[in-house]
């Protein structure tokens, strides 16, 4: 991992563990959205097995969104951003449907391999290009 | 102190050629026309909202000129050790401890973390105590220090772009800057700076641009 990205990593790790509340906001947001749904539209089995897949994914992206807001904000507003210009732009919707596919298969009684290969294969391509793309994004944005 | 700005160097460490400095539609200064040598230091002036600020940003390469080019050593884009910027915002986070914030800065930078060198800094700005101190328990002159004391790191000749840098600073805070910049300008560094003159040590010397005359 470049030194760039490992200051980074271990400063956004250090600060998640000093604002603890902050960190956990997603994941509560997730458990309690998913955990909302068999009140909302009855606890019949067949009906949430049947949406279980979208509905975990479509949760775990939106709980993502909290965090997105914090990614740059805080960074802009304190001048890190000028110092940095280069973080991460998250590719999701090709990920939600890979992401759809495999839970779907698991529940089907099939293998998930093939979709968790194009999830890894998302993954690696993301780490490689996001930087970039997010860079030049950053750079509209500041100036 | 002399003043205009000097003969045109081809490898000269920055050369603004025919720059327009916009902020959002509004034109600001154009035809700006500047060298900064080796060892200089060029004073930028001018009344509020005139384009300080925006020039600084564009130097350090956080923006693209609406007209014109900038060189770097005769290249167009600055390297990441070429230029070292440091804004208005110190950059720093509440919850890091001062040697944290310090150490993030100079690693994103690609700087080697000399624990030695990075204690000698902290001496030099005053903050040995407070170096395990949450940034945001610091005053905001304090802050000012910490984020300044990334300087103290810095060995190589590279051009220094420091807006409004005194901001903060008490006597002696702006007293221990004039000594960086005065040991940075003798190793072959470069300075462009904002700020108030009377900061500015009367031992050192520098050419001013006035971007009130330059207004577009």
């Amino acid at each position: 991992m470049p030194a760039f990205c490992r200051a980074l990593f271990v400063r956004d790790l250090r600060l998640a563990l000093r604002r603890r509340g902050e960190a956990l906001l997603p994941i509560g947001f997730f458990v309690v959205t998913v955990a909302l749904f068999p009140l909302g539209i009855g606890p019949e089995p067949q009906t949430l097995r049947a949406i279980a897949p979208g509905l975990m994914w479509v949760c775990a992206l939106l709980a993502s969104m909290l965090s997105v807001a914090q990614l740059f904000t805080a960074d802009h507003a304190d001048g890190t951003l000028d110092q940095l210009i280069v973080i991460v732009l998250p590719l999701c919707v090709p990920a939600l449907i890979f992401g759809t596919g495999a839970v779907a298969a698991v529940e089907g009684g099939q293998s998930a391999t093939a979709h968790c290969s194009l999830l890894g294969a998302l993954l690696i391509i993301t780490a490689l290009t996001a930087p970039l793309a997010s860079a030049a994004a950053l750079r509209l944005a500041v100036e | 102190m002399q003043t205009s700005p000097s003969a045109p160097n081809h490898a000269a460490p920055l050369a603004v050629r025919g720059v327009a400095v916009e902020r959002g539609a509004r034109r600001l200064v154009s035809g700006l026309d500047f060298e900064l040598q080796a060892g200089e230091m060029l004073w930028v002036r001018g009344s509020n909202g005139r384009g300080k600020t925006s020039l600084l940003r564009l130097v350090a390469g956080l923006g693209t000129p609406a007209h014109g080019q900038m060189l770097y050593d005769g290249r167009a884009r600055p390297s990441q050790r070429h230029v070292v910027y440091v804004g208005h915002a110190n950059a720093l986070k509440e919850d890091l401890s001062v040697v944290e914030a310090l150490t993030f800065l100079l690693r994103i930078h690609g700087g080697r973390l000399d624990a030695a060198a990075l204690t000698d800094s902290l001496a030099h700005w005053g903050l040995t105590a407070l170096q395990h101190a949450p940034v945001r328990t610091l005053s905001q002159g304090q802050r000012r220090r910490v984020a300044l004391a990334r300087l103290c790191m810095e060995r190589r000749a590279s051009l220094w772009v420091l807006d409004e840098p005194f901001d903060a600073l008490d006597a002696e805070g702006a007293e221990r800057l004039n000594d960086l910049l005065a040991a940075h300008l003798q190793r072959g560094g470069s300075v462009l700076i904002t700020g108030h003159q009377h900061a500015l040590s009367t031992s050192l010397t520098w050419r001013e641009l006035d971007l009130d005359d330059r207004a577009a």
